[in-house]
């Protein structure tokens, strides 16, 4: 039995208050939802509060899954909207976290030499706190699209927006991410 | 004329569908558009360097440990959920009453300036309270039908119509109130939602493709599922502002 066919198996037991079919669909999918939820919030203690928002939620909503669809994108799904909610909700960090990062990532010693960027994880930190200069929207149409490869209009449906405001919030998320990372990637 | 950026990011993603192959024929036959998406994608793989931390082995159990005392079971938590809410939209109306008709009547030794004042942030954080589990359930809703998927045959709402149905009823009362309370924002979004609230509850409880449509439409048009999250989260900031602000002082 495909991965497919046990997630739906495990949906009509979970309806029916089978806790332990449930506990197989958050075991099978946890990892991967933890994954959708550190690329949105930027840090493990964040991400991990939306990882049970979003099952709590996946099981409050198990009556409306659609016993053909794929239960992974529809956690997804639910996963980058808690993300959202969890981020709007949260009090923004400190105006210089926020506003001052490409300041502070160009002062960091101006354009870096060959050694600084084969430095293991240096530009993945630069990536997160590129990431950090997105919009709520912007980082969660972008990390649907880059990282997690769903289409332009499944991020649409799954965000509530039409297709071009779709596109265009991942136009901005990318000229602002290559903006960011410019003095850091070499030609 | 060459490709702009967003032509090419398109094509990176492998969705640029209807112009892929103008964008092929001209990347084969232009130097300085093909230098640019090596750069577009040189770029993009660089986004990829940010590493996902791996949770430890115990990560599965531990996510178990701390969800399954919160989970109820499945099929009775909708219903459950929607009598809850509106128990508390009745409780909602109780008190705001209560606490003007308190406020009205009361002898109190504070002046009359600090009783009033005391009253008003209660009714604000009973009202916020409310409102915020009313939007959440909205949002469901939307969400619900602005994803679901009618295939050829028609896409049954009737869960969707019923708590739409409820949703006007209690949205109606927040409304009027945030009115009373001068938040013409909050307001104005109920009054936006209500409507499709209400188209929702007075359509068929099977919706044909067409049907579905001009709701997703609607819902769209007014971004009403983007509103609803902002309008949410500020809610959220209000509570915690206002529990933190408002003095515990008992009527």
């Amino acid at each position: 039995m495909d991965q497919m066919r046990e997630d739906a198996a495990a949906v009509a037991l979970a309806r029916d208050g089978d806790t332990e079919a449930f506990r197989s669909l958050v075991e099978r999918h946890s990892r991967l939802v933890f994954r959708v939820a550190y690329r949105m919030t930027g840090n493990e203690s964040d991400a991990e509060d939306v990882v049970q928002e979003t099952f709590l939620k996946a099981y409050r909503q198990l009556g409306r899954f659609e016993s053909r669809a794929n239960f992974g994108t529809w956690v997804y799904r639910i996963a980058v909207n808690c993300a959202i909610d969890y981020m709007r909700a949260k009090p923004k960090r400190e105006s210089i976290e926020d506003g001052d990062v490409l300041e502070r990532m160009a002062g960091d010693g101006g354009r870096p030499g060959a050694d600084d960027l084969v430095l293991a994880g240096e530009i993945g930190r630069r990536v997160h706190a590129a990431l950090d200069l997105l919009s709520d929207m912007e980082r969660a149409a972008f990390v649907m699209r880059h990282y997690q490869g769903f289409s332009i209009d499944e991020i649409g449906r799954a965000l509530g927006l039409k297709t071009n405001a779709t596109k265009h919030s991942i136009f901005r998320a990318v000229r602002k991410m290559r903006t960011a990372l410019e003095p850091f990637v070499e030609a | 004329m060459h490709l702009n950026e967003d032509d090419l990011i398109l094509h990176y993603y492998g969705e640029a569908s209807a112009s892929e192959a103008r964008v092929e024929t001209h990347l084969a036959s232009c130097e300085t558009c093909r230098a640019a998406f090596a750069a577009l994608r040189r770029d993009m793989e660089a986004f990829d360097a940010a590493p996902v931390p791996e949770p430890g082995p115990a990560f599965e159990r531990t996510v178990w440990a701390r969800l399954a005392p919160q989970l109820e079971p499945a099929g009775r938590a909708t219903g459950r959920r929607f009598f809850a809410r509106f128990a508390f939209a009745g409780t909602f109306a109780a008190v705001v009453l209560l606490v003007g008709v308190l406020v009205r009547t009361l002898p109190t030794d504070q002046p009359a300036g600090t009783a009033a004042a005391d009253a008003d942030a209660l009714r604000e954080r009973v009202m916020l309270a409310a409102v915020s589990d009313h939007i959440e359930q909205s949002e469901v809703v939307l969400v619900e039908l602005a994803n679901a998927s009618t295939g050829n045959g028609r896409f049954d709402v009737s869960f969707e119509r019923t708590a739409a149905d409820d949703l006007v009823s209690a949205g109606r009362l927040y409304r009027e109130t945030a009115l009373q309370t001068g938040n013409l924002h909050l307001a104005t979004l109920l009054e936006e939602l209500e409507m499709v609230l209400v188209d929702i509850a007075r359509g068929p409880e099977a919706l044909s493709p067409d049907q579905l449509d001009a709701i997703r439409q609607q819902i769209e048009t007014q971004q009403l599922i983007f509103k609803l999250r902002v309008l949410g989260a500020d809610v959220k900031a209000r509570q915690q502002s206002a529990a933190a602000d408002t003095p515990q002082r008992t009527l």
